[in-house]
């Protein structure tokens, strides 16, 4: 699951509702070093909101802040998916379980071409469609 | 009625002119130490080296690069109809809330918005986008009709990148993506029919 705030996220402006995410949402930043980070839900057990919350709180305690933003979101993406997209347009992409400073179930999107908006967006609006606020998420007390 | 005298200071030499006066109450908080100055009637004055740039907190940061815009929008608001101001100034707003801000991302840059209000003025939608900010301070405007989606990200010297996903019925999804300027992006977003989404049709 990837974290995106309130920036990426396109809002319906009459109903409020999230409606979409940018592509640049899954854009690499030079701190990337090469590797979208991520996280992955199943470390924590299965695939339910527990582990999602889990998941969540393991990304929280990488932030310097060690605060989540209330209107951000976690986007959930199958691993399956995203690599069989990669491989459609002969980009394959490998995400690897590499565990960061508390972030136990940290792992990243490697050889990704972020310069492909077009792929970005497939990421964004077609393989990591299940969203969840961070404000309905059941976190552990920091 | 006998004149002040003129205070001059003597011929600049550090080493015998000027004297750090040692805990000093005023600089302490301050990143240099306050230095006395010696004036030529024998005064004596206090006074602090000229303090280095303070960096700006993330919250300056994001409330000037705000008004930057605003003050922007306010040379062309003459151009925007229907409450079009308002409705840019309220979602820069809703974007640029600190305490929702995301950690290592830059403000709004302000050539990126020159960019964008080049845009509404020569494209005039009447359906206006979703903003949103890229990680380096991009903004980014995006138009949904269920499937279908328009996103543009708006950079500086009416630097676009534009992207279109059209699904028509029983057509394999479209997709375009590429890089333009504002003024080209007509021409080139006309094989997509934009009017679809930035028209009420």
């Amino acid at each position: 699951m990837r974290y995106v705030p309130h920036t990426r996220q396109i809002i319906d402006e009459d109903s409020g509702n999230v409606i979409g995410i940018y592509p640049a949402a899954f854009k690499l930043r030079p701190e990337d070093k090469g590797a979208l980070s991520v996280n992955w839900i199943e470390f924590y057990g299965s695939l339910d909101d527990e582990s999602i919350a889990l998941a969540a709180d393991g990304f929280r305690k990488n932030l310097q802040k060690k605060k989540l933003a209330q209107s951000a979101l976690f986007a959930l993406g199958n691993v399956g998916e995203a690599k069989r997209r990669g491989k459609l347009i002969r980009k394959p992409i490998r995400i690897l379980h590499e565990p960061e400073g508390e972030n136990d179930g940290h792992a990243t999107i490697r050889q990704l071409d972020d310069n492909d908006q077009s792929f970005l967006d497939a990421l964004a609006n077609e393989v990591f469609l299940d969203r969840r606020a961070v404000a309905k998420l059941k976190l552990p007390k920091a | 009625m006998s004149s002040a005298p003129e205070l001059t200071l003597k011929a600049f030499n550090p080493a015998d002119r000027i004297h750090p006066v040692k805990g000093g109450t005023v600089g302490s908080a301050l990143p240099a130490p306050p230095v006395s100055f010696q004036l030529s009637q024998g005064e004596t004055r206090i006074s602090t080296p000229f303090p280095p740039p303070a960096k700006k907190s993330m919250e300056e940061r994001l409330f000037e690069a705000l008004v930057a815009a605003k003050v922007r929008t306010s040379l062309v608001a003459m151009h925007l109809h229907g409450g079009v101001r308002d409705k840019i100034f309220a979602q820069l707003n809703r974007l640029h809330d600190a305490d929702e801000w995301p950690e290592g991302d830059e403000p709004l840059k302000l050539e990126s918005f020159k960019t964008f209000l080049r845009f509404l003025l020569l494209f005039e939608p009447e359906l206006r986008p979703s903003l949103g900010l890229s990680p380096d301070g991009n903004l980014l405007a995006a138009w949904v009709k269920e499937e279908n989606r328009l996103m543009l990200e708006f950079c500086e010297l009416n630097r676009v990148s534009w992207l279109v996903v059209r699904e028509d019925a029983n057509t394999f999804p479209e997709r375009g993506s590429g890089v333009s300027t504002v003024d080209r992006l007509p021409e080139v977003l006309a094989p997509y029919r934009p009017e679809d989404w930035i028209s009420r049709g």
